[in-house]
């Protein structure tokens, strides 16, 4: 045994040597290989979760069913899984939907036996029996009786969960036994689930912002309905309610709403316009039991997509009655205006026309003098009321004397005073001071307003007296007045009230109802009563509230009906 | 023609313009009573039964188409000559059935008033 055989040993040796390494590579060769094709097939799962999550974005703008999101993971799922069937429960509240999609012909044995074991694996989710919910059925595929006769030998569930709430189930099946995998079990679980929890969320933004929405349609003071293409009303606030009187009524329609409108406002009509011709609509004064409204009728629009119309209510009855008090205030101004100048116009005709008598003559002539003040009154009380308006009325505030303003009006009203056969007085309390800071001009105004007011609205032999004392801050008033021998109808708690001189008119007189107080200030205050039939306007009252409002004091009135009254301010001692 | 003793009752809420109409028709002959606003005027319809009613529109209380309402619901048919101002004319036609008489204040003279009268009252003899 030579070298021959040594080197046939070698050889082999080589030989052995070359096929393990190359039996090692065919090995490795076969591992890349096998993980080549695992690989590729992870990457074929990626890609189909990847394309599910990219088309249910892409619908999201759509409405996003439970249905729909199960139509597309199911669409894919023939790329990546073999299967006989695949299949579907919804529940909904009266029925359950079932889909099932074949990829071969399979007999009805095999469907029946599919919808039972989903609906045993539903009811054992739930725990809830299911027999005698109706089954509407649906099959894409071939079925037929003379297919083969086999149930499902491979079969996996996936529950359908949306907000936390089994909805339904997905169900994949194959004649043959065995044949599923984990890895495609799981990949299917996962993008039902991602899926799934996408539109849970989506819900639940949705449900925030429509209540969001809610929530500031009904706090909104005007009443607004949109309704949709089809004149279904979608929102309704209680505000809508109120004006049209249905608050208590649910699920209001537009028959509703035009019933109540009928005659007044044509109310399908306009939707309709408004829609048809794209235009907003402004109603005119609409008249209802709750009230003046304008509507706005206005189509609702996505871009160019028309989504429906929306109706406002708008409550104008408060400005329809400002509206009215200013029509009232004009034309009793007028007419305050152009009664006494035609009255002057028919004095002086009858002058002219025949012969008159000197003493008729005298008397005519204090018609013409009379008519004309009172027009002169007016007409400055207006401008002054304007001046206040526009903020341009001006004081001058200087110390001034109240007694020797108070003693020159009532000698200058003591003529006035005789004719109308009331005795004028003034009465002081003690400790006035000599000067107080304030405009002697507008106060003596304010006195003459008073004081005039006063002999009017007197009766024959009746008295007024102008009353003016000290008061400090926390004194009670009637003390006060009693201390200096001063009688009047104020009964107010003035302890707040800081140190002020207190100036009154009293009036012996028919007194005030407590209802008509609140008005007698006031530039608006309801003309056709009182003041009307004695003559003058009730304007002076709100020029004086004004004046003494500039001097930072109070005005006031207190009386006792079929007895008196008076009518008082307070002017701040600094 | 005209029977001096007719009365004539003039409803006006101004002191000023009735004191002159008053001393007017007084002078023609007329017997003169006067109210102050509506309700005082029905009153003197009642009461007075006056041949012809002068009557002002704008008054406090009751105004004059009310008062002319009021009348015809009594079926009191006094011959009524409203005088009013230019804004009323409307609420005249408005309220009455009848072609309404009336003179606006500010175009017309007493004399005129006065003659108005006098053929209305004609009329009706």
């Amino acid at each position: 045994m030579t070298i021959e055989f040594l080197i046939v040993i070698i050889i082999t040796i080589i030989f052995v040597i070359i096929a393990t390494v190359e039996f090692f590579v065919f090995q490795k060769n076969v591992n890349t290989e096998k993980s080549l094709a695992e690989r590729e097939r992870d990457a074929k799962h990626k890609m189909y979760e990847i394309s599910i999550l990219n088309e249910l974005s892409d619908r999201i703008g759509y409405s996003l069913s439970v249905q729909n999101v199960i139509e597309i993971i199911i669409r894919s799922l023939r790329e990546f899984v073999n299967y006989t069937a695949v299949s579907y429960m919804l529940l909904l509240p009266e029925k359950i939907i079932f889909r099932a999609y074949l990829e071969k012909s399979v007999s009805h044995k095999f469907i029946d036996d599919i919808k039972v074991k989903m609906l045993n694996s539903i009811s054992a989710l739930l725990n809830v029996d299911f027999q005698n919910k109706k089954i509407e059925e649906t099959l894409w595929g071939v079925a037929s009786s003379g297919g083969l006769e086999e149930v499902a030998g491979s079969f996996f569930n996936i529950p359908i969960v949306i907000s936390n709430k089994v909805v339904g189930l997905m169900t994949v099946a194959d004649t043959q036994a065995g044949f599923y995998k984990e890895e495609e079990m799981t990949t299917l679980y996962k993008t039902s689930q991602q899926a799934a929890r996408a539109v849970t969320r989506l819900q639940g933004v949705v449900e925030l912002e429509k209540s969001k929405l809610n929530a500031m349609v009904a706090s909104i003071t005007d009443g607004v309905v949109m309704t949709d293409m089809d004149y279904e009303i979608l929102v309704v606030n209680p505000a809508a309610k109120r004006a049209v009187g249905l608050e208590n009524k649910n699920d209001l329609a537009v028959s509703d709403f035009a019933g109540v409108l009928a005659g007044k406002f044509d109310f399908k009509d306009k939707i309709e316009e408004s829609i048809r011709l794209d235009k907003v609509f402004l109603s005119g004064e609409v008249s209802l039991t709750s009230g003046f409204f304008q509507i706005a009728v206005s189509p609702v629009k996505d871009n160019w997509k028309t989504l429906g119309c929306v109706v406002v209510f708008r409550d104008i009855t408060h400005e329809k009655e400002v509206e009215r008090i200013k029509d009232d205030f004009t034309s009793m101004i007028v007419h305050e205006l152009r009664s006494p100048l035609d009255s002057i116009k028919k004095i002086i005709e009858l002058m002219r026309s025949s012969e008159v008598k000197k003493a008729r003559q005298i008397e005519y002539l204090q018609m013409i003098y009379g008519g004309s003040s009172d027009m002169l009154e007016l007409i400055n009380n207006l401008l002054d009321i304007a001046k206040i308006e526009a903020g341009k009325f001006e004081l001058i505030k200087q110390p001034s004397s109240i007694k020797e303003i108070i003693e020159s009006r009532v000698l200058f009203f003591n003529i006035a005073a005789k004719d109308a056969r009331v005795k004028i007085t003034s009465c002081f309390g003690k400790n006035i001071p000599d000067k107080v800071e304030f405009d002697s001009h507008t106060i003596s105004q304010v006195l003459n307003n008073l004081i005039s007011n006063a002999i009017k609205f007197n009766r024959e032999d009746g008295s007024v007296v102008v009353q003016a004392l000290l008061h400090k801050k926390g004194e009670n008033i009637e003390k006060e007045a009693k201390d200096s021998k001063i009688n009047w109808f104020i009964k107010k708690n003035m302890a707040e009230v800081p140190d002020s001189l207190l100036v009154a008119v009293t009036n012996s007189g028919q007194g005030i109802a407590p209802d008509q107080i609140n008005k007698l200030f006031n530039k608006f205050f309801q003309v056709k009563t009182v003041f009307a039939q004695k003559g003058g306007t009730g304007l002076g009252l709100a020029i004086t509230k004004s004046i003494i409002d500039s001097h930072g004091g109070i005005v006031g009135v207190e009386s006792i009906e079929g007895q008196g009254a008076t009518f008082y301010f307070t002017l701040p001692i600094n | 023609m005209v029977n001096k003793s007719k009365k004539i009752l003039i409803v006006d809420d101004s002191k000023n313009y009735l004191f002159i109409l008053s001393q007017t028709f007084t002078e023609e002959g007329f017997s003169v009573v006067t109210a102050e606003n509506g309700e005082e005027g029905l009153e003197a319809v009642k009461n007075e039964k006056p041949d012809l009613i002068l009557l002002d529109i704008e008054m406090p209380k009751m105004d004059g188409i009310t008062m002319s309402r009021k009348l015809k619901e009594l079926n009191i048919h006094v011959p009524i000559i409203f005088l009013t101002n230019m804004s009323d004319v409307g609420h005249i036609s408005d309220a009455t059935e009848t072609a309404a008489d009336y003179m606006i204040k500010s175009d017309v003279n007493i004399k005129d008033i006065v003659s108005r009268v006098k053929d209305r009252l004609s009329q009706k003899a």
